[in-house]
């Protein structure tokens, strides 16, 4: 099971699993993924329709009849009847949780894993390569790279995969050679080896 | 005294010389929600129970709750500097605080850091907050008085070293004041003191901090501060953290250490707050299940640790660890062996001695502030039901200027005897029932009616009893001081005195022995024990005394 981050994400969950094993057994799951991922940026992009899908002054009747003369033959069955679902329990303003839901578990799936790389520049082709087959090998799936730039880090790179995280970032060793001088100064201070007297 | 530049410099450069980069793997995770010091974590799959928990501007937390989609943490620092979506990491291991010889003299907050100024602690030594208390075979009984200084207390509530004695009464009532004489009265002793100040005023906290100064206490004490204006999570763990740091003067130097909680009653809500705030099922008075065990897993770490004993020879120094025989005995089982493995050596030039550094002892002194004397509600009753006995403190006596304000009639002791030495058994032997004779006597007294002679003279004695048993803020009295002073009393030397006489008498009277009589005080310290010989010599001496004071007052 996916990781999820909130309780809402946690519903939606049960959604997503839901919908795969339907779509699995009708071996329709890859379709059923890409539909929904293309309906969320739809949704995005038309702002009208996704406050028609979510906003309570609509009742649940008049979207359900609207669901199925907008999407009937033009959808997916099984991601339509997923959104009467949703509608009927009042939980259409979860269907973009319930998407990254599916993206996760196809993820899984597939032996797949988001990776979150942040470097101070960005990565070169070379770089990237490296990197991807480096983490996959490290975490046994298929690295999908997220990358980000922040300057801050100077040099180096930060890795995150899970709840793992390797940073080998020249702020964090600087940081790091900043304590350990520190603890040294304070040491050798309270020592007295360094007073003259 | 001023410190080499160029040295610390060099030392400097010599650590950017030697440095050597390492990548730094942890596993981490994400703020979901903070607030009122907790944070509602998502990721950290390896995250253990207790684990300690770095937050990203550079607060400690800790993992309490374990939850199928989040973790539950408590934030030990600045929460409000945190926010969603920040990073924590976690560290691998328990929550920890540092001990050792640098922290006594010191003030400092429940995460081992300096609060008094003095600057940063010198420790390298730590300690984790929780371990486990030791089992039955490593203790042995209390057998060691603790003297509190306070004469009712040593008389007729005494402490051993390794008991859990309960104070308890309402507020305003004296129980701080117990606290501090007895630290107090540990100078010279041996014994490291931990006063853990929790959910108290900082005004009441740094008065406390003077008062142990100025009697030369804090040359062995700890002072842990949870004041009121921290955190819930840090009054949670303040108790656990001065525990630690005693638990390492018995286990790691055998020395004998008094930890007092002031107060625990303010722990309990703390940690109730927590509870309720992390979704944990209130039960009774809104307080979380395992409230119970919140206390008694930090009172069962109290203990006195069995001796270990070897063989060695009378010769040796006292820090002689090396045993003729190569071999340590364990407990009061093994002193009995260890004394017929000396006999069958045949070495009369060897002695059976307890190894230096073993047979460390934690005194616990908790302290539960009641309302309106409620002693059966819950939390009160739970702790009294943990505790080798307790005192109680009431409103009533202290108002009628009995002070301290303690109620020996329902005070007690579950060690008893076995933590008094001789003398004070001797001479206190009564003391309690003869004091509960009074007071039922002085209730029918006060209907008025006339009374025969040997009950006018309960009465009598019981008024000088009481009066002799007050004892002013901090001043402890040494041990010997109390069992002449109570000789004097059970004698009926003040029976004929004005009761507003019997403190300057007692006053004189032990000034008057220790000016004119020091052997007789010194005997009694050495011996421990009141010989009737001693007894009769003080008979005397008291007999002339009188004669002489009340020859003065004329």
């Amino acid at each position: 099971m996916p990781a999820v981050d909130s309780e809402s994400m946690a519903v939606a969950d049960v959604y997503a699993e839901s919908l795969l094993a339907v779509a699995c057994e009708q071996r329709q799951e890859d379709e059923v993924a890409a539909e929904l991922a293309d309906l969320v940026v739809y949704m995005d992009r038309e702002a009208g329709f996704a406050l028609f899908l979510t906003s309570r002054s609509i009742d649940d009747d008049t979207r359900r009849v609207s669901l199925e003369k907008l999407f009937r033959s033009k959808m997916n069955d099984l991601l339509l009847n997923l959104l009467q679902v949703l509608n009927r329990r009042g939980r259409c303003d979860l269907v973009r949780s319930v998407a990254r839901c599916v993206e996760i578990r196809m993820q899984a799936k597939k032996r797949q894993q988001e990776v979150h790389v942040e470097t101070a520049t960005p990565l070169t082709g070379e770089l990237r390569g490296k990197i991807k087959k480096d983490i996959s090998e490290r975490i046994g799936a298929e690295a999908l790279l997220i990358e980000k730039v922040s300057p801050d880090l100077i040099g180096g790179v930060v890795i995150r995969a899970g709840d793992e995280q390797i940073d080998a970032s020249v702020a964090s060793c600087l940081r790091s050679m900043r304590e350990r001088l520190v603890e040294r100064g304070i040491e050798e201070i309270h020592s007295g080896r360094g007073y003259e007297g | 005294m001023k410190f080499k530049v160029d040295e610390i410099t060099s030392v400097i450069k010599q650590e950017i010389a030697q440095y050597t980069s390492e990548i730094d793997v942890a596993d981490v995770g994400r703020v979901l929600e903070v607030g009122d010091g907790i944070a509602r974590l998502y990721g950290l799959g390896k995250a253990m129970a207790g684990e300690m928990l770095e937050f990203q501007n550079g607060a400690i937390g800790q993992v309490f709750n374990l939850e199928t989609n989040s973790i539950g943490a408590v934030v030990l620092g600045d929460y409000l500097g945190i926010k969603e979506g920040d990073t924590v990491r976690g560290t691998g291991q328990l929550l920890s605080v540092p001990v050792g010889d640098a922290m006594v003299g010191r003030v400092v907050d429940p995460l081992g850091r300096p609060l008094d100024g003095k600057g940063v602690i010198d420790s390298t030594l730590r300690r984790p907050l929780e371990s486990d208390a030791p089992g039955i075979a490593e203790r042995q009984p209390v057998d060691e008085p603790l003297q509190t200084g306070i004469k009712p207390i040593d008389s007729m509530i005494p402490i051993g070293r390794g008991q859990r004695e309960l104070i308890i009464g309402d507020r305003k009532t004296g129980k701080t004041a117990i606290c501090v004489d007895t630290i107090i009265n540990q100078k010279g002793t041996g014994v490291i003191c931990v006063y853990v100040a929790v959910g108290q005023k900082e005004s009441t906290i740094a008065s406390v901090v003077e008062v142990l100064r100025e009697h030369g206490a804090m040359d062995y004490t700890i002072v842990v501060v949870a004041g009121s204006a921290d955190a819930a999570p840090l009054q949670y763990i303040a108790p656990y953290a001065g525990c630690a740091m005693a638990e390492y003067f018995m286990y790691e130097q055998g020395k004998s250490t008094l930890c007092v909680y002031d107060d625990l009653s303010k722990q309990a809500v703390a940690y109730r707050q927590l509870s309720l705030l992390l979704r944990r099922p209130p039960g009774r008075e809104a307080y979380p299940g395992d409230v119970f065990y919140l206390h008694s897993r930090l009172l069962e770490r109290s203990c006195k640790l069995a001796n270990r004993y070897i063989i060695v020879p009378e010769s040796a120094p006292s820090d002689c660890k090396e045993a003729v025989n190569d071999k340590d005995y364990f407990g009061v089982p093994g002193r009995n062996e260890a004394k017929a493995d000396l006999k069958a050596l045949g070495r009369d030039d060897c002695e059976v001695r307890i190894k230096p550094g073993t047979g460390g002892s934690l005194t616990a002194l908790p302290v539960i502030e009641t309302l309106e004397g409620e002693v059966s509600s819950y939390i009160p009753t739970n702790v009294i039901s943990i505790t080798d006995g307790q005192i109680y403190l009431e409103p009533d006596l202290f108002f009628a200027g009995v002070r301290p304000a303690i109620n020996v009639g329902i005070s007690v002791s579950r060690v008893g005897g076995k933590a008094q030495i001789k003398a004070m058994k001797k001479v206190a032997g009564s003391l309690r029932l003869d004091l509960a004779a009074f007071r039922d006597l002085e209730a029918f007294a006060q209907v008025g009616t006339e009374l025969d002679a040997a009950t006018q003279r309960q009465l009598d004695r019981g008024q000088r009893m009481v009066e002799l048993l007050k004892q002013g803020q901090y001043k402890p009295y040494h041990v010997a001081d109390q069992v002449l002073s109570i000789f004097a009393g059970s004698q009926g030397v003040c029976d004929d005195l004005p009761v507003g006489q019997v403190a300057e008498f007692e006053e004189k009277l032990l000034q008057y022995i220790r000016d004119e009589f020091p052997e007789v005080r010194e005997e009694l310290i050495k011996a421990g024990d009141l010989s009737d010989e001693l007894a009769t010599k003080l008979k005397e001496l008291l007999t002339n005394f009188k004669k002489q004071f009340v020859a003065a007052k004329t």
